[in-house]
């Protein structure tokens, strides 16, 4: 629980608003400087391309954060939205013989895949979202994997050889785009947390069955998260499938998509605003630390990483300081191996 | 006086246990009742068909003249009956006054309510119901941080703020302090008399039941034994036989 | 707000990585050995090419061949050959190097940045047709040509690009050769089993059709899932239509699972043309005799009876490249330095290094190589180099095909029979699904016992499950390997070593973090699970492995119904082991302790069980079963370091679905998917075994939502749809 950063002196500060007020400016002043980015010579299309790469995960780190974070429903089949929007918009783009060849420009296609994403997301989580806990969690991973075959096996989305998309590079635009939605998606997630909605998804996490009694439809909200995250994620999907040029089953739906937005998440702050945004940035930077040193060790140390955060920084980076997030102990909570509930009656009838 | 809430019927059933056998409860408008039994008679089973928590096997409930028995919790709820639990459901992570005001009668904000802050009405409301508790000192703390006690109280808290016409508590004595008690009593009778709001209260302390409630109810293995004015059913053999077994002995 | 000010940290960051450029690249290009001559040498400027190349990740090796097969051409062009002629002058050849990491988007980036950055003149291919996709549109885009050698797959020339050539055969005429040896040889039927991913997809579509072209009938065609385990269903369908011919196409790994189907079923059709692996002596050792008498197309080797005036024969390639770098060259080296060398051709055929020039130099080229012929059709594809075919002869792989280039004879195997009859239908069928489901159920059954009873009585769900196993195989492996021993006999000691890795895995890791919740332990474990597979990597390299068990081969019930004899003793030692769990469970103290600490910890703490003991013998136990369950499974097992996580998701979806501790839950559960899987496989053509992975959780998922107590009632009962 941070003990030593809970000394009355920060404390004073951050809730005499001032760390809030320094956030602000500093955000604004990192939002500015990266809009004007590209404008700098020594700006290439390859760094706007990593950026562009790492606001993906970002934007798939912050979506993921809504269900996991914020409702204390643990997707682990969050990169199907992902694949999801890529498809679509494969196959709304696509030329290949092997596919429905419609021929679509890029910019409808990628809305109409978030769309299906979205769709996809209300219909299945209205099924998987009756289930709690783990087999929450075991359930969408099992969708991902569905998923992934049912595009192999169909027809029309061109099957195992994949879809190919016309190349059309231009970098900045791309880099903008992806720039101003994950802005605005974090700029999201700060107004609903600050909303009536966002306080019952709050209390959903904490207590489902108490914010059920006290009036909160539970199933409308959590579903309409899980929904809006899916079509969000989705969206990131299909401008990524058309940057990437290319989809085939396996690399558009892809475990690791999603172990990266859960490590993000829980490393940045659990139920935080800005905790998948620095979870993404710093993971991303570590990866680029061990693998470029420690070549044959870096799945030991990325190993050895989750396990230090979940164990000794359960409530991320973010959340040392922000208390609205939650920590991966809490997450759960029902399951806990010790049954340490006196007064706990309920297999009395 | 009209029934506010009426259950007809109710049967409950766990595998091969029969929790609760065609069991009938009326609580009228403005109406204190009690209700209670030995452990294990169905109290708290009975509570979770009410409130919908638990579906039924058959039988029917009726609130306000509205059919509830496919009823979800938050419709229940938002039709104007709150309940407080056995094992205290607070938010334990939010402050106080975070946890009155995710209890807001949520009919009716229509989609824009749900996505504004709080607004000044709902903090006022906070704020008198808190010093109405005796809890407004505590408004900024951590739920997990309360005593039992207090938790208790903001429970019932929690169940007043959406103004509910009638408020199933469940054990709201249990691990309170015997002063603490007769503060809630005297709270709870206020709400009666000032809004009208009828109670049904599952307890074990006899006594608060009786001095709180005009009708008490009492269940034994998962049917109604009893029911009448309190005096009456404490006297009433079969229920003293019931809680103490064949020798009767009296006292509490 | 002051949650927005640890966006503080990430602008830090983000400023911090583009100033360095981005990327994982600190400016400098990857080089080691690799030579870089400039003017001052005695040339009068230098032709600067850019390649990005995996040096890391799961293309290491073939990246690592491909890049010293350009070098190769480097060294060559700059030392003997004396430098690209162009225009009278003489210009030294420079590759700038980077590492792609083995990821497409990646080398895509990389690829931008040597055209962007390093401005070089031309571009030279990453390694796999899936890296080459992406950085080939980002050549195209920027109209800088790319010339090639190991990316074959189909998709990539249909895309109109004019800017990307390649010297290899593309990947639907792989199997032409052999086909055409084959039908030669009088084959007149033939059945195909592909992997259904795009590169070998590719080579599956250009088999059904070079087939067609010679007259030979298909038969059937099958597609699995990568990562497959089981590929008994496709070969059980195959051998009762007793065709001619077997294409199978997939990845090195496939060729072990075919050739290991095949035997164990009693399967061996006349000729058995594998699409990746004949050509790799590994395989070759793995299998040992098995794979004796299989054909496999190889782009290139060096006993090919190819020549051409830069390099000379094969032979002599192969001497040069070899006395440059220690070791004779695989087929991505040869067609990396082809590559090189194409374009070499061509620049100097143009007289310049401008793009338009150069490319209508591509389109006009042909050449006569050491690599075979070279001249590029109007997609960009080497046309003209048919794929070589080689077939395993007692040990040896020799080429058999084409006859240009061949240098022996196809021989019809010794084990090969003229087909059985007619296929089966009807019950036998239905009694066929049924073996193999209620087989696959055996073998399901003792992976999962481990897995359920850990998380009912301990609540920790174990996501090194998948692992475990691994380490119980490789064990087993490794007992084979130093002793010669069968895996069915090494079983009892992995057991033991098994039992004490459980318990030191208990004391260290779970113990301490047994108060905390589920996700808490599932995700240690998966921290756990990640360590291990780096572990089993370092030690025993990403290679596939298997064991060699005496106890094999079918028992042939009717001509058409075979039993697995492997997995029939499986299922054996699991009904035991789950009889032996039961007794123990019931009957003795120790069992009782275990189910009394399952249902309440608490109340178990105060009637005298000394709980934590209890759990460490649980999950020491467990474990033990796990590794157990390794070393019966592995002779049927893909062993290797990351095929673990399939396995733990099987675990997972079984016990969920039958109910936690149960021993009849896992024995029920591991049956009925066995069953379901086994029915889907055979009884839907094609995509059949594809759909028995999406069964599995299917079956999960509607099982949680409709029964969310379980099938079974476990030790703990839980209720997945309760707060």
């Amino acid at each position: 629980m941070g003990r030593g950063l809970s000394s009355r002196t920060l404390r004073g500060f951050v809730a005499g608003g001032r760390l809030g007020q320094v956030g602000w400016t500093a955000s604004v002043a990192i939002l500015v400087f990266l809009f004007l980015l590209p404008l700098l010579p020594s700006v290439t299309n390859s760094t706007l391309f990593t950026l562009t790469l790492m606001l993906t995960t970002v934007g798939v780190a912050v979506n993921w954060n809504l269900t996991g974070g914020f409702t204390g429903y643990v997707d682990f089949g969050h990169a199907v939205w992902f694949g999801i929007g890529a498809y679509t918009t494969a196959i709304l783009v696509s030329l290949q013989s092997n596919g429905p060849q419609i021929g679509w420009s890029p910019i409808p296609a990628i809305g109409l895949g978030a769309l299906v994403a979205g769709l996809l997301a209300a219909l299945i989580g209205r099924a998987t979202m009756r289930l709690k806990g783990p087999y929450f969690s075991i359930a969408m991973l099992g969708t991902f994997v569905a998923m992934r075959e049912i595009v192999r096996v169909s027809g029309f989305t061109g099957g195992g050889v994949g879809l190919t998309l016309p190349p059309y590079l231009n970098r900045p635009l791309f880099y903008y785009i992806q720039l101003v939605l994950v802005a605005a998606l974090v700029m999201f997630t700060w107004w609903l947390r600050r909303t009536r909605f966002g306080a019952a998804l709050v209390a959903i996490r904490e207590d489902e069955i108490g914010a059920e009694m006290r009036g909160i439809d539970t199933t409308s909200f959590k579903v309409s998260v899980f929904s809006f995250a899916g079509f969000s994620t989705g969206l990131f999907g299909g401008l990524w499938a058309y940057q990437n040029t290319f989809v085939d089953p396996d690399i558009a739906f892809v475990e690791v998509r999603t172990v990266d937005a859960v490590m993000s998440t829980m490393l940045g702050g659990l139920g935080t605003v800005a905790g998948p945004v620095v979870g993404a940035v710093v993971l991303y930077w570590l990866r680029e630390v061990l693998w470029a040193n420690l070549l044959d060790y870096h799945l030991l140390t990325q190993g050895a990483l989750l396990i230090v955060i979940v164990l000794f920084i359960p409530r991320g980076l973010v959340g040392i300081f922000d208390r609205r997030g939650t920590s991966v102990n809490a997450l759960w909570g029902r399951w806990l191996v010790r049954r340490a509930d006196p007064g706990r009656k309920e297999d009395e009838p | 006086m009209t029934a506010l809430l009426e259950a007809r019927g109710v049967v409950k059933r766990f595998g091969g246990l029969t929790a609760l056998d065609r069991v009938d409860i009326t609580v009228g408008e403005g109406e204190m009742v009690g209700l209670i039994g030995p452990n294990g008679s169905g109290k708290t089973t009975l509570f979770d068909c009410l409130s919908r928590v638990s579906s039924v096997d058959a039988g029917s409930i009726t609130f306000d003249g509205i059919d509830i028995t496919r009823h979800r919790p938050h419709q229940v709820a938002r039709l104007g009956m709150s309940r407080t639990f056995q094992v205290i459901r607070v938010y334990r992570d939010l402050t106080v006054s975070e946890n009155m005001e995710l209890s807001i009668q949520w009919e009716g904000l229509g989609v824009p309510g749900l996505f504004t802050k709080a607004d000044p009405g709902t903090r006022r409301k906070v704020e008198s119901l808190l010093e109405f508790l005796l809890l407004a000192p505590l408004a900024n703390e951590r739920a997990g941080v309360l005593s039992g006690g207090q938790r208790r109280l903001l429970e019932i808290g929690m169940a007043l703020m959406s103004e509910p016409r009638l408020v199933l508590l469940d054990e709201a004595t249990s691990g309170v302090n015997p002063t603490l008690v007769v503060e809630i009593a005297d709270r709870l009778r206020e709400v009666n008399r000032t809004a009208g709001v009828a109670f049904l209260l599952v307890e074990h302390n006899v006594r608060f039941v009786a001095d709180l409630c005009q009708r008490v109810v009492v269940l034994d293995q998962g049917a109604k034994l009893a029911e009448g004015p309190p005096r009456r059913i404490m006297e009433d053999p079969a229920v003293v036989e019931a809680y103490f077994g064949a020798e009767g002995e009296g006292g509490k | 707000m002051r949650r927005l000010t640890s966006l503080f940290g990430a602008a830090a960051a983000l400023v911090a990585l583009s100033g360095c450029g981005g990327a994982s690249q600190d400016g400098s290009p990857a080089s080691d050995g690799s030579p870089t001559t400039g003017p001052g040498d005695g040339f009068a400027g230098t032709v600067r090419i850019g390649a990005a190349l995996s040096e890391t990740g799961k293309f290491a090796v073939e990246g690592r061949d491909s890049r010293q097969g350009y070098d190769t051409w480097v060294r060559w062009v700059n030392e003997e050959y004396g430098g690209i002629e162009i225009d009278g002058a003489r210009y030294a050849a420079e590759i700038i190097y980077y590492d792609d990491e083995s990821d497409a988007d990646t080398a895509a980036n990389l690829v931008q940045r040597l055209i962007d950055e390093d401005r070089v003149d031309f571009l030279l291919g990453p390694y796999s047709s899936g890296l080459t996709t992406g950085a080939s549109a980002i050549a195209e885009a920027n109209n800088v040509i790319m010339v090639e050698g190991n990316g074959t797959s189909d998709t990539m020339f249909e895309r109109g690009f004019r800017n990307l050539f390649l010297v290899a055969t593309i990947a639907s005429d792989y199997t032409k050769s052999g086909i055409e040896l084959l039908a030669a040889e009088g084959a007149t039927s033939a059945v195909i089993a592909y992997e259904d991913t795009s590169f070998p997809t590719s080579v599956a579509n250009g088999a059904i059709r070079h087939l067609e072209d010679n007259g030979i009938e298909v038969l059937a065609v099958e597609t699995y899932p990568k990562d497959i385990q089981d590929i008994s269903a496709i070969m059980t369908k195959f051998r009762d239509l007793a065709p001619d011919i077997f294409v199978g196409g997939g990845h090195y790994n496939d060729a072990v699972l075919f050739v290991n189907s095949a035997k164990e079923l009693g399967f061996a059709p006349e000729g058995m043309l594998i699409t990746v692996g004949p050509s790799n002596p590994k395989l070759v050792d793995e299998l040992g005799e098995d794979v004796y008498g299989v054909l496999g197309p190889t782009q290139w080797e060096p006993v090919m009876a190819y020549e051409g005036p830069y390099f000379g024969t094969a032979s002599q390639y192969a001497a040069y490249y070899e006395n440059l770098w220690g070791e004779p060259p695989v087929y991505q080296a040869a067609s990396a330095t082809a590559a090189a060398l194409a374009l070499h051709l061509a620049i100097e055929a143009a007289g310049t290094t401008d793009t338009d020039t150069v490319r209508e130099a591509l389109y006009s080229l042909q050449a006569d190589t050491f690599y075979g012929p070279i001249s590029f059709d109007d997609r960009g594809v080497n046309t003209a180099k048919p794929m070589g075919t080689v077939q395993v002869q007692d040990g040896r792989i020799l080429v058999v095909a084409p006859a240009a280039a061949a240098v022996a004879e196809y021989s019809l195997p010794g084990t090969a029979t003229f087909g059985r009859g007619a296929s089966s239908f009807g019950i036998d069928q239905l009694a066929q699904a049924l073996i193999n489901g209620i087989a696959l159920g055996g073998m399901y059954t003792i992976l999962v016992l481990g897995f359920s009873i850990i998380w009912g009585v301990m609540g920790v769900i174990n996501f090194a499950h998948g692992e475990f196993v691994m380490i119980g195989a490789y064990l087993a492996w490794l007992a084979g390997e130093v002793w010669g021993v069968d895996p069915f006999a090494s079983a009892p000691l992995v057991f033991v070593v098994m039992l004490a890795l459980g318990y030191a895995t208990q004391r260290l890791v779970v113990n301490p973090i047994l108060d905390r919740s589920h996700l808490v332990s599932l995700l240690v474990m998966f921290g756990v699970a990640i360590m291990l597979q780096n572990a089993m990597k370092l030690i025993f390299s990403a290679d596939f492995r298997r064991t060699d068990t005496a106890v094999g081969g079918v028992w042939e019930l009717t001509q058409g119904v075979t039993v697995p004899v492997t997995r029939f003793w499986i299922l054996i030692v699991a009904l035991a082991v789950a009889a032996a769990l039961t007794l123990f469970l019931v009957h003795t103290r120790l069992g009782k302790s275990i189910r009394a600490a399952a249902q309440n910890r608490e109340a178990a703490g105060i009637v005298g069980i000394n709980v934590s003991r209890v759990y460490a013998v649980t999950f020491a136990i467990c474990i033990g079963l796990t590794g157990l369950a390794g070393a019966l499974i592995s002779p049927v097992l893909a062993i290797q370091p990351f095929q673990g996580p399939p396995l733990t998701l099987k675990a997972f979806a079984i016990t969920a679905m039958a109910g936690l501790g149960s021993v009849r839950g896992a024995l029920g559960g591991a049956m009925v998917l066995g069953i379901v899987e086994a029915g889907l496989a055979i009884y839907i053509p094609r995509i059949g075994t594809n759909l028995a992975v999406v069964a599995s959780f299917v079956f999960l998922v509607a099982a949680l939502i409709l029964r969310p107590q379980g099938i079974f009632r476990g030790l703990r009962p839980v209720d997945a749809t309760a707060s």
